[in-house]
């Protein structure tokens, strides 16, 4: 494509057909969502273009047809910023033509309307980043982690999309921070993920899922629960791998494992 | 809200935080306010109207003022012509606070205020109330606790020190004592907030007129760029932890024996 604007001369006839032809155009923005290009500008005065704006992703450019450059098309993901002209062609191609341009702006400005309302928050990507550090420590399936959080699966998977901005009621605004703390007081105790133990009974009879996803998590309780089962864990017998390494040994590099660097 | 302790600790001593976002004069504010209160408006349901006295230059004026409450006044957003805060006394943890305050600068950046923001801020304040058989000096570390001659008794005692992080400035100022019938620590506009148990356990003691004490850890960070969200939850995040790790320097480990 060439950089630069090529002047194309037309006849009369097709200058009406081109003057006719932006409603097309603005019909197609004005069909799409109100709300979804909130930047949609229609300035037009006697001696410069008219621009019609949509969100910055697409622009059209009509200069005034007493000029000799009728329409103009640009869209930012050309690789180049040229403004392509549109060819001339036949009447009946022309048609043709502008109905698959209307298509196009129609696509163009419901890609910025999607463009805009995917735009992650600051506090859907805090909200993402605190359950992936609670799901770091606790390691549980999406399953148990929305019973924990108090959440369904379908709930769940909308606080994990990032772009998606959901307003937090206030009771699951307190079920994630007590989640968070219980999480946090498990990965100070032990490195291993939450899951290994979570079903282990406890000496009261239940287990730590249990506790975790009642309908009120007891922080007390649940602080007892992970003395006892880290008590457990560390009184289990070692296993022939974890005595060796206490001896001093070393495992032998495998023949197959990777060269390293150096 | 339920909880009346602030923070994740056995028994915080803490009362008050503020994050605070310093931004160039503002004139057309009052234009953009409808749109916050909408986007605002479940969480801080209710609005009050005021005026600042702004001393700029030789000539004070009075600049409008607005402050978005919480149904249970334990939270409360305040926007100024130079300056944007959330103010809290009630605190689950970092975490939460943040993503509060999250959600305030979205509704900032989605009524496209496009102030240029000059300063963040982010303070805590912790009132000292010592336990019985001990002084408020008892909870600071040794190197805090200053002088008292001979024969004499203290009954006021302040300290300030600012450090210098990479990028950030934290004031901490102490005092313990407080200086008499000093609840808050000094330079500190608090909103019209509820009340934490211990701000009500430190004014019955005022009045007692026995001692308390405060520790004013104050996080400071130099943007000098337009506004933008999630830049600044970033920075947020960076001076939380500075604030936090300031603050549990100057405490002594009865002040940790007894609070964590």
């Amino acid at each position: 494509m060439s950089a630069f604007i090529r002047p194309r001369t037309y006849t009369p006839r097709d200058a009406t057909i081109y003057q006719q032809r932006p409603a097309a155009i603005i019909e197609a923005a004005e069909e799409t969502e109100a709300h979804a290009y909130p930047s949609a500008h229609l300035l037009l005065e006697p001696s410069t273009p008219l621009l019609i704006k949509a969100s910055g992703s697409v622009v059209f450019v009509k200069h005034c047809l007493t000029a000799a450059t009728p329409y103009a098309l640009r869209d930012k993901s050309w690789p180049t910023t040229a403004t392509a002209v549109i060819e001339s062609a036949r009447a009946d191609a022309r048609s043709v033509f502008w109905e698959q341009c209307a298509e196009q702006a129609r696509e163009a400005f419901e890609h910025a309307a999607t463009q805009q309302r995917r735009t992650t928050t600051a506090a859907a990507r805090l909200r993402v980043e605190r359950l992936a550090a609670i799901q770091a420590a606790l390691g549980f399936t999406t399953q148990d982690l929305a019973a924990v959080l108090g959440l369904s699966r379908p709930q769940l998977y909308r606080w994990l999309d990032a772009t998606d901005d959901v307003r937090m009621q206030e009771a699951k605004r307190q079920r994630l921070a007590a989640v968070e703390r219980v999480a946090k007081a498990w990965q100070d105790r032990s490195p291993a993920p939450l899951r290994s133990v979570a079903h282990e009974p406890l000496a009261n009879g239940s287990t730590l899922f249990a506790l975790l996803s009642s309908d009120a998590i007891d922080e007390v309780v649940l602080r007892t629960a992970y003395d006892e089962l880290t008590a457990k864990l560390h009184a289990q017998p070692k296993t022939l791998s974890q005595r060796l390494a206490d001896a001093g040994f070393k495992r032998r590099p495998s023949i197959r494992s990777l060269p390293s660097d150096e | 809200m339920t909880t009346t302790a602030l923070g994740t600790w056995r028994q915080p001593p803490l009362v008050y935080v503020v994050a605070e976002l310093v931004i160039s004069p503002y004139y057309s504010l009052a234009g953009k306010v409808p749109g916050l209160q909408d986007r605002l408006r479940s969480s801080f349901p209710r609005t009050l109207e005021a005026k600042e006295l702004v001393v700029d230059g030789a000539k004070p004026s009075a600049q409008p003022l607005w402050q978005l409450m919480s149904a249970d006044q334990r939270l409360g957003v305040q926007l100024g012509t130079r300056a944007i805060s959330l103010h809290a006394t009630s605190y689950l943890q970092s975490s939460d606070f943040l993503s509060r305050w999250a959600e305030v600068l979205d509704a900032i950046q989605q009524v496209d205020l496009g102030a240029f923001v000059e300063r963040a801020g982010l303070r805590y304040v912790d009132l000292i109330v010592p336990s019985a058989g001990k002084a408020p000096g008892d909870y600071l570390v040794d190197s805090l606790k200053g002088i008292v001659p001979d024969g004499a008794q203290c009954t006021g005692s302040m300290w300030a020190a600012a450090f210098q992080f990479d990028g950030s400035i934290v004031n901490l100022r102490a005092g313990a004592p407080s200086p008499q019938g000093m609840l808050l620590p000094p330079d500190f506009n608090a909103l019209p907030l509820a009340k934490p148990a211990a701000m009500l356990d430190a004014e019955a003691r005022l009045k007692a007129s026995q001692p308390i004490g405060f520790v004013d850890t104050d996080c400071l960070r130099e943007i000098g760029r337009v506004f933008e969200a999630n830049e600044l939850l970033d920075h947020y995040t960076a001076m939380q932890k500075l604030t936090s790790k300031t603050f549990k320097s100057a405490l002594s480990a009865t002040a940790r024996e007894e609070w964590m």
